[in-house]
């Protein structure tokens, strides 16, 4: 569902509207402390998918939790199958990459791109508690 | 900037920052009151019913003081509404003057809601008021102190003669009713905004002050670039009546002031936006002329100088401004502490969704940092 991937970013002009928001490492671990404190209802309102490592959770903007170090993903209206951060474009034309990747990329559309990771967000479903739970005790 | 000059822009900014407290989505329009009526512009605002055009005029007015008047006008609104009766002792005598206590000639802010649905009567006397701050009916011949007439409608008007009075208003704002992420702020604080006023902290004295230091702004520097975005916004189809090109720089010159510099620069070029004429217009223009002012902002005016230039300047300027509105407010533990850090992490996640580390400019880093710091005991704490 994700792997690695290496391209180069230049600085937007404007930020992209957020739409998720990606953690990895320590940022990923305090992220879920923070989701965990909220009621049932509030973390039903996000939807998620997971690695090892690293957490994507997408949901409206004003709802998306903050923890420092934590990504920012929006989608640019030219390439709307990806989530790429709010502050940056790809250094190759965005509509160009998306169909590159979703051509020859092994995981099915639509795809998150942060921290040199592209991960697929198609499987991306409601968190549940104990899912959150157990992925943090594994850590 | 002088001390006395800082301390009324920070009057100001309190009075600002108090007329849009609870108010969603609003903080541009209340700027933009006070920037034209520093730079005794008049300014139009469109939108549909019930988008709260009238209470931030309201609001904006308490805060900075002076008389107010206000009047929703119909197509048989009669002009003695608007301006005062006449005075009947004097008509004994054969004299026709207008009584006008409390009516619009004595205002200092007024708010005309549905303004084109006045009558040529009222508009022609209206006229007078705007252009040239005088009041002409029968024998009265008076100065009226407006510093700013708002007025309000649901759609400019395509009649001729009402657009060239439409003219008149140099600022135009064009609003839309809250959008839906914003719903639920809207719905928590729409009871408290309608039972609640601004206090008064600004005075008419400040606004003199201001309007005086507007006078004495230098625009030698800044006027060939403002020929420049003026010559860009005709390439992209958008003629500004020469009136309209001269004043703005009124407003070019209050944004200056406001900002303690005494020449205004390319950072003060942001209200040309607000005097493109057309809604579509403004949006195109905004692509145009998007590079241009990129290096615009304003501290005092944050929401509206970011709406026009878009620019990271004017972003970071309005996100350290809604920082330092919640530093101050912070409650102590317990009772509306919950809802404090939530809306605090709104600006931390609005100032990380914006910038990277890299581009974050130095301000904002600073108030990036205190809100990191505010916000780990409570993350702590969550564990």
């Amino acid at each position: 569902m994700n792997g690695r991937f290496g391209i180069q970013w230049r600085l937007r002009t404007e930020p992209l509207q957020p739409a998720a928001l990606a953690a990895v490492g320590a940022a990923a671990d305090q992220l879920l402390r923070q989701v965990l404190a909220r009621d049932d209802s509030a973390i039903r309102a996000w939807k998620g998918v997971s690695t090892p490592d690293s957490i994507v959770l997408l949901g409206e903007e004003p709802t998306l939790p903050w923890v420092d170090g934590v990504i920012y993903l929006g989608r640019n209206p030219v390439a709307p199958q990806l989530l790429l951060p709010t502050t940056h474009d790809p250094g190759v034309p965005p509509d160009l990459l998306e169909r590159a990747l979703v051509r020859r990329c092994p995981f099915p559309p639509p795809l998150a791109l942060f921290a040199e990771r592209v991960i697929s967000l198609s499987e991306a479903g409601e968190l549940h508690r104990p899912a959150l739970l157990r992925w943090l005790a594994r850590r | 900037m002088t001390s006395s000059l800082t301390d009324t822009s920070e009057r100001l900014r309190a009075a600002i920052q108090a007329a849009t407290r609870g108010l969603v989505d609003r903080d541009a329009l209340v700027e933009l009151v006070a920037l034209s009526a520093i730079a005794r512009e008049h300014l139009l605002v469109i939108g549909p019913p019930g988008t709260a055009k009238s209470i931030a005029v309201r609001r904006m007015a308490r805060a900075t003081g002076g008389r107010y008047f206000e009047y929703l006008l119909g197509r048989f609104t009669e002009p003695t509404e608007i301006f005062g009766p006449v005075d009947l002792r004097k008509l004994r005598e054969g004299i026709v003057e207008t009584d006008v206590a409390g009516m619009l000639p004595e205002a200092e802010v007024a708010f005309l809601d549905e303004i084109f649905h006045g009558s040529s009567a009222i508009l022609n006397t209206l006229l007078g008021i705007l252009n040239e701050r005088t009041f002409r009916r029968g024998h009265t011949n008076l100065k009226c102190p407006l510093r700013v007439c708002v007025g309000a409608a649901n759609n400019l008007p395509s009649d001729e003669s009402l657009a060239a009075f439409a003219d008149r208003f140099l600022v135009r704002v064009f609003l839309k009713p809250v959008g839906d992420p914003q719903l639920e702020t809207l719905l928590d604080n729409g009871w408290l905004v309608d039972h609640a006023d601004a206090p008064s902290l600004a005075s008419t004295a400040d606004m003199d002050l201001l309007a005086e230091a507007v006078q004495h702004t230098d625009l030698a520097a800044v006027r060939p670039k403002l020929a420049h975005l003026l010559r860009m916004l005709r390439r992209a189809g958008i003629v500004l009546s020469d009136r309209r090109v001269v004043r703005t720089q009124n407003l070019i010159a209050a944004a200056a002031a406001v900002a303690g510099r005494s020449a205004a620069s390319e950072r003060d070029l942001w209200p040309v936006l607000y005097v493109v004429p057309t809604e579509e217009q403004q949006e195109i223009a905004k692509d145009a002329v998007r590079e241009l002012l990129r290096e615009s902002e304003n501290a005092l005016f944050p929401a509206a100088s970011e709406a026009a230039s878009a620019g990271p300047l004017a972003r970071a300027r309005r996100l350290a401004a809604a920082a330092a509105v919640l530093f101050r407010e912070m409650p102590a533990d317990g009772d509306g502490r919950s809802e404090w850090q939530l809306r605090l992490e709104g600006v931390a996640r609005e100032v990380d969704a914006s910038f990277s580390r890299e581009s974050l400019p130095a301000e904002l880093a600073a108030v990036r940092e205190r809100i990191v710091a505010l916000l780990a005991p409570s993350t702590e704490a969550s564990a």
